[in-house]
């Protein structure tokens, strides 16, 4: 039981981070963060400690590819970039989310 | 991809970890940037960003979880353990690794013999293209050498081949120095170490006309006879060698790596050119159709070996045709055959079944080293059983605690492996110091890359095997009974039991496989009788003529007699072309026989060339008639004595004297009138009585003899002094191979003896670790049942009760493996016949006798520790746990 809500919390942080790179291009951890706060009105805050880990695991798995490259204020950063592999797992989390989120609100509504 | 990245990573450990911090350090200036730019003070952002950052650590943590697979990090920590195990407790992992790194080091030894003999190639370039040449009678097992004739037919018709050549071996002297020097040497076809494919060291190697007499006299050395002789001399070519009296030139020196000792009867010194004269070359010379040489071919690049067979075939056919004379007996069909076989297999097929058979039981040696490491392994697994529970209990996956014992194996190999590899450099020179020259020249055996990579994945291989089973058990332990610290009688004892059994079956193999070897080796030695050897010393020698190079042996070899009879102390003396007579015989009739009649005409026996005073040396008694004497020489009519089974079998009821029969070798056969009879001689190796023909050697001109020399009773004759005697008459006589005349017979059963010693010290080692194995087991179920017995005792029960209850068990699975391994022995002992022409066939008193003794050891080994927990004092027992 334990181990399910944490695939299902890990899912849920994958889901997140493949989208904002899909649209937000390349970018580094910060960034992402960032970027997730920002568009969940702070309601959604990612701890780096489970960001750089899941970002980490998904580079081995093939879905981003990471480069240290140089940012806007001159440091080196390690920048994310969505590969088609992680595009397509992409599409199928957010179908996955769509689902089950749709069929938790029938079950809060209706049961 | 992912996974083998992740387990490269953990090689560049260090620098992902520099890149990780890198990464979180951007995060941490972004945000404390952020921040400022926010409007807080540089203090206020940055305690913000650390609050915002989190744990670090975890962060860390989960990105090297992420990148690095944790096998190798965790293997090491579970060599770790195994260490502080080892250290803690390091009898039984010692037990186990000496077990383990004989049988590894057996078989390495062996494996380096195999590898040296058979697998790899022979040094010559391109060597499958390589090979030889054979003659075959259809009626006669076996195959023979061609003649020169016939193969000079092959060279000229057989298309697959790219060139033909043979070679011969020869004892050779040479003189210069104290005394002359006998060496082997080979005569060899000028062509031969083209079509081998070697270049000289030094000088040249042989060119036609040094084989035809268009040159002066040539001799090539080999390297080891150059550095023994001539010092390593660079300047040796162009020197001079005399050789059989003829003075020749040294032509060239062979280089280091070339040899082809393999094929000769011993290490070759010296090469000759064949001389290729009408008297070897032609069909019509004496001698030419029954002098067997080596022949070597080489194959067309792209021809194969089928063809080569198939054209042989059409030229022996043609051969048959041509020369209905040579290979049609009177009456028989021609069976006259000619095959080609790759040079490699004629190099290692008489030794390979010999090879193959040892390393077989060196295997069965490493199976019962393996099954007695898992039965240490097993014993020790149980002792852990509650650490595993309560490691198991703590979280720990079943995967987790199987690879912790498996880590246990590891290190175990690699100690089994290393000890075995040094074990091996021993046994290599011991095997070297043991086999008969021919079984293991091809080749130097050593511990080369091969050898120690099959070494490795031996003991790779076998740990895994043997740790495999004791970890399954162990790391499915239950929490339960195990940690309350109390032991019970686990339901695990069937497979410790089923361990015992497979060892004492596959002892059994060895111990009656070893001991049937080692009877038939006993038989063998003791066959030979009808003569008496003590004391006779054996020398030696090729004839010279006091006449010149074409004359008459014999005048020269009556003088040598009469000189050497002449020497104080000599009893007696003779000749002979060989010291017993042997077994392979020639073919003889009867004259004057008819077929109607109930005795045979023909058959074959021994023929032996003999002097007059043979029979006395040797006390081989005279039954009938005379010896040979001065009268029976070349211009008297050929005489011939045989010996009482020839006589009994072929003139039964009758005298055998003044009978006549028709034998000999080739051109030597002749008439021959039987002037006496003596006992029957059985040579060694030899069980029973056969036909055997003796002919005097002043009536032949035999170059290859051997001196009988026997001293007075209680007397010696000094060699030196016998060839002073010698020298008197021809200053040129080497003579060698000066040995007591019992060393020579004994040699005759050399390779069933290194056999019979081989797989006697591989008989004895699985005796020592099945014992111990049966040992370790009652030990282990005693000391788990101390409790129990102390109560059983307590309330009565006898020592016989005891003993029924710790080894009955134990000791019925012996049994039964016993008699699975007596079965199995009886099966095998009809390989071993094959394998090892000579030996008897399986005996079951012989291996009763054995599983009887076996049966004795093993229960000892079971008694002493049942015994020893008996001898404990009840009430001491009960508080021990």
């Amino acid at each position: 039981m334990r181990d399910n809500r944490k695939d299902q919390l890990q899912g849920t942080l994958d889901l997140l981070v493949l989208r904002t790179l899909s649209t937000g291009g390349t970018m580094h951890g910060y960034a992402i963060t960032e970027r997730v706060e920002q568009v969940s009105r702070d309601t959604l805050k990612i701890e780096a400690g489970s960001l750089y880990p899941a970002l980490h695991r998904m580079e081995e798995a093939g879905w981003v590819r990471a480069t240290w490259d140089v940012s806007h204020n001159n440091r080196r950063a390690r920048f994310y970039t969505l590969t088609p592999t992680g595009r397509r797992r992409l599409a199928e989390e957010t179908e996955h989310w769509t689902r089950l989120a749709g069929a938790v609100g029938r079950v809060l509504k209706n049961a | 991809m992912g996974a083998v990245s992740r387990f490269l990573n953990q090689w560049r450990g260090r620098a992902l970890h520099a890149e990780f911090d890198e990464e979180l350090r951007f995060h941490f200036e972004a945000r404390v940037e952020s921040n400022e730019r926010a409007g807080m003070s540089r203090a206020e952002a940055e305690s913000e960003a650390r609050r915002h950052l989190g744990s670090l650590v975890k962060a860390t943590e989960g990105m090297h979880e992420a990148r690095i697979s944790g096998l190798a990090g965790g293997l090491a920590r579970d060599l770790r353990h195994a260490l502080r195990l080892v250290r803690r407790q390091p009898a039984p992992m010692m037990l186990a690794v000496v077990t383990l790194s004989f049988g590894i080091g057996a078989n390495a030894a062996i494996f380096s013999l195999l590898d040296a003999s058979l697998f790899r190639p022979l040094p010559f370039p391109s060597a499958h293209q390589l090979v030889t040449i054979l003659d075959r009678d259809r009626g006669r097992p076996g195959a023979a050498g061609p003649t020169i004739p016939e193969l000079l037919d092959v060279a000229e018709r057989v298309r697959v081949f790219q060139s033909v050549s043979f070679l011969d071996f020869r004892d050779a002297q040479t003189f210069g120095g104290l005394e002359p020097t006998r060496v082997f040497a080979a005569r060899v076809e000028p062509s031969l170490f083209t079509v081998l494919g070697v270049s000289p060291a030094l000088g040249r190697l042989f060119t036609r006309e040094d084989s035809t007499g268009g040159g002066p006299p040539v001799v090539v050395l080999s390297a080891g006879f150059w550095r023994r002789t001539f010092g390593g001399d660079p300047d040796v070519v162009g020197q001079t060698l005399v050789v059989n009296g003829i003075s020749c030139a040294v032509a060239g020196v062979l280089p280091r790596s070339f040899s082809i000792d393999y094929l000769a009867p011993e290490p070759v010194d010296l090469y000759l050119p064949y001389p290729l004269i009408p008297l070897y070359t032609q069909r019509s010379a004496p001698f030419a159709n029954i002098r067997r040489v080596f022949g070597v071919a080489r194959l067309r690049p792209e021809a194969a070996l089928e063809g080569a067979s198939a054209e042989l075939d059409m030229v022996a056919r043609a051969l048959v045709a041509e020369h209905p004379a040579i290979y049609r007996g009177a009456d028989q069909p021609a069976a006259f055959e000619m095959t080609a076989q790759p040079l490699r297999e004629i190099v290692s097929g008489t030794e390979r079944r010999v090879l193959l058979l040892l390393w077989a039981a060196v295997g069965l040696v490493l199976v019962i080293a393996c099954v007695n490491t898992a039965q240490l392994l097993l014993a020790q697994a149980m002792e852990r059983e509650a650490e595993m529970a309560v490691r198991g209990a703590l979280g720990a996956s079943r995967g987790r605690l199987l690879r912790q014992c498996l880590a246990e194996s590891l290190l175990l190999s690699a100690l089994a492996g290393s000890a075995g590899a040094l074990q091996a450099v021993w046994l290599v020179r011991a095997l070297r110091w043991l086999l008969p020259a021919q079984v293991a020249t091809v080749g130097t055996v050593a511990l080369d890359v091969p050898v120690l990579l099959f070494t490795l994945g031996v003991a790779i291989v076998t740990t895994l095997a043997c740790g495999t089973l004791p970890a399954w058990q162990m790391s499915g332990a239950a929490p339960g009974p195990h940690t309350e610290g109390r032991s019970t009688t686990g339901a695990r004892a069937r497979s410790r039991h089923v361990l015992v059994a497979i060892e004492v079956a596959i002892s059994v193999v060895l111990l009656v496989g070893a001991g049937l070897v080692v009877r038939g080796l006993l038989e063998l030695q003791r066959t030979h009788s009808g003569f008496a050897s003590d004391g006779v010393t054996l020398m030696r020698l090729r004839g010279m003529s006091v006449a010149g190079p074409a004359g008459e042996l014999w005048p020269t070899y009556r003088q040598y007699l009469q000189r050497v009879a002449a020497l104080p102390d000599v009893e007696a003396i003779a000749l002979a072309s060989s010291p017993v007579p042997q077994p392979a015989g020639v073919e003889f009739t009867v004259v004057g026989a008819s077929e109607a009649e109930a005795a045979p005409v023909r058959g074959t026996g021994a023929y032996s060339m003999v002097s007059g005073g043979y029979f006395s040396t040797l006390r081989i008694p005279l039954l009938q008639g005379r010896t040979f004497d001065d009268g029976d020489v070349k211009s008297r009519p050929p005489v011939a004595i045989v010996n009482a089974e020839f006589a009994r079998h072929y003139w039964p009821g009758r005298t055998a004297l003044q009978q006549q029969i028709h034998a000999g070798p080739g051109p030597r056969a002749a008439t021959l009138t039987i002037v006496g009879v003596v006992g029957d001689v059985r040579p060694p190796r030899q069980r029973e009585n056969s036909p055997q023909i003796y002919v005097p050697i002043s009536q032949q001109d035999e170059p290859s003899v051997a001196l009988l020399v026997k001293p007075r009773a209680g007397r010696s004759v000094a060699t030196a002094a016998v060839k002073q005697a010698i020298w008197s008459v021809m200053p040129q006589q080497a003579v060698f191979s000066v040995q007591p005349l019992d060393d020579v017979l004994a040699r005759a059963v050399e390779r069933e003896r290194a056999i019979a010693a081989l797989l006697a010290c591989f008989a004895a080692l699985a005796l020592i670790m099945s014992t111990a194995g049966v040992y370790t087991v009652v030990t282990y179920v005693t000391a788990r049942r101390t409790r129990e017995i102390a109560l059983r005792r307590a309330m009565g029960a006898t020592v016989y009760d005891v003993l029924a209850l710790l080894a009955g068990q134990t000791f019925r699975w012996a049994v039964a493996g016993l008699t699975v391994g007596l079965g199995l022995a009886a099966a095998v002992s009809g390989a071993l016949i094959v394998a090892v022409p000579g030996l008897l066939r399986f005996e079951p008193a012989t291996a009763g006798a054995l599983a009887i003794v076996y049966l004795a050891v093993v229960a000892v080994a079971m008694g002493m520790p049942a015994l020893r927990a008996l001898r404990l004092e009840p009430a001491h027992a009960l508080r021990t746990e």
